[in-house]
């Protein structure tokens, strides 16, 4: 008969199964850049924050810690930040 | 392949080096049908087979025609087919067929194809793409012979055997030929943004993947190319080749220099391209008409990234193509 240790078992997280990403898009509802990131994770059921730079200057200054730069969008996924509307960077930052 | 009719030419207007001929006039002759456009590097590394068969067979009865068919608008214009032509210094008739119409009659869909015409006006062998102009000399040979012309022998044997070693095979795939334009571009490898002045903003990213095209500075996307409209830009690319073409257009009338650097540096005489001039150690090209303007030649199949930089609001570019 086998003993079974519980506090030994291994337990392995399998990355896809539920892994949550933590992403956040900077923008302004005048820059269509923003709109069509927004709209691709929209379409692919990705939930973000939405941290409008026009309503909160700290969110600007964000934007240029994050990216070193003043243009928007700029997209964080788990720390990887994208510069602009690149829909194959955010594809690889989120491995789809 | 099929023995047919050859149809007559449809829908061309002007001719180059020759009055206007028809399929029916030339019965009697082998045609050669050569289509093209002068901006393919593929068109342009055919032409010396097409002048060394002109040269040597034109006074036996064979008439090769250039068939324009353009891939881009600014190939429609007789005017810079002309220049072209003279460029490479043909002297065999060159057609404009600018809506393709003649094209379509031979169901073509490809840069370059050639149709070799029997004397009797019959399609008798189709080729597509470069390569393969031995067996394209053979059998302009014997339709030659087969309508009566009396070929030399020593004209025969000079046909130069193809170097099919000229492409070393390799470990890493060669760069495809990029459309920077909207209806054929792959995608950028960096996004646009918006900044107040306005959302035609390129921000390059610290690391670059191979074969993607990345841009800097203020650019618009049209649906044949991109177009510089800021201050100062560039249009890097990591590629695998041994030579590097680019398609520019200038949009104004003045013509104006383009920067050339390879690894962030400026080209020597080593590597640099047959179009690239020098001011002081600067590589640069002068962009004074439409065309493909080769940028680098390496010795050997080699991996680097290109950069482009300009400073004009006259620059539009359509494709990088590689060799």
């Amino acid at each position: 008969m086998r003993k079974y240790i519980k506090d030994k078992v291994d337990i392995i997280f399998y990355a896809g199964g539920n892994l949550k990403h933590k992403i956040i898009v900077y923008g302004a509802p005048w820059c269509p850049w923003c709109h069509r990131a927004k709209d691709f994770l929209n379409e692919s059921k990705i939930e973000f924050e939405d941290r409008d730079v026009d309503k909160r200057p700290e969110y600007a200054q964000e934007v240029i810690n994050k990216s070193g730069q003043m243009g928007i969008p700029v997209i964080d996924i788990d720390g990887n930040i994208i510069i602009g509307f690149n829909k194959d960077a955010i594809k690889k930052a989120l491995g789809l | 392949m099929f023995e047919s009719d050859a149809p007559e030419f449809k829908g061309t207007t002007d001719w180059i080096n020759s009055k206007p001929l028809t399929m029916k006039s030339l019965r009697g002759k082998v045609v050669f049908l050569d289509f093209w456009t002068y901006s393919c590097v593929n068109c342009i590394r055919t032409i010396p087979h097409l002048k060394e068969l002109h040269d040597k067979y034109s006074s036996n009865n064979l008439v090769i025609i250039g068939v324009h068919t353009p891939e881009f608008e600014f190939e429609k214009e007789t005017k810079n087919i002309k220049e072209a032509v003279k460029k490479h210094g043909l002297k065999y008739p060159v057609v404009n067929d600018p809506e393709n119409i003649t094209w379509r009659e031979y169901g073509n869909q490809y840069w370059p194809r050639q149709t070799l015409i029997d004397s009797k006006g019959m399609i008798r062998l189709e080729h597509v793409g470069e390569g393969g102009f031995d067996e394209l000399a053979g059998k302009v040979i014997e339709l030659l012979e087969e309508s009566g012309s009396k070929i030399n022998v020593i004209t025969k044997v000079m046909i130069k055997k193809e170097n099919m070693t000229s492409r070393m095979m390799t470990a890493v795939s060669p760069t495809p030929e990029t459309y920077l334009g909207e209806e054929r571009s792959p995608g950028f490898g960096n996004g646009a943004v918006c900044v107040p002045e306005g959302c035609d903003r390129y921000v390059d990213i610290p690391t670059h993947e191979k074969d993607k095209v990345y841009l800097s500075g203020d650019w618009i996307q049209e649906k044949e190319f991109i177009k510089h409209v800021g201050k100062e830009g560039y249009v890097a690319l990591k590629y695998s080749a041994r030579s590097v073409n680019i398609v520019l257009k200038p949009l104004g009338t003045k013509p104006f220099k383009v920067w050339i650097q390879l690894d962030g540096k400026f080209l020597t005489k080593d590597n640099a391209g047959k179009d690239l001039k020098f001011e002081k150690d600067k590589s640069y090209i002068l962009v004074d008409r439409p065309d493909m303007y080769n940028i680098v030649n390496t010795q050997n199949f080699e991996t680097h990234e290109v950069k482009i930089v300009t400073d004009s609001k006259d620059f539009s570019m359509y494709t990088f193509t590689f060799g």
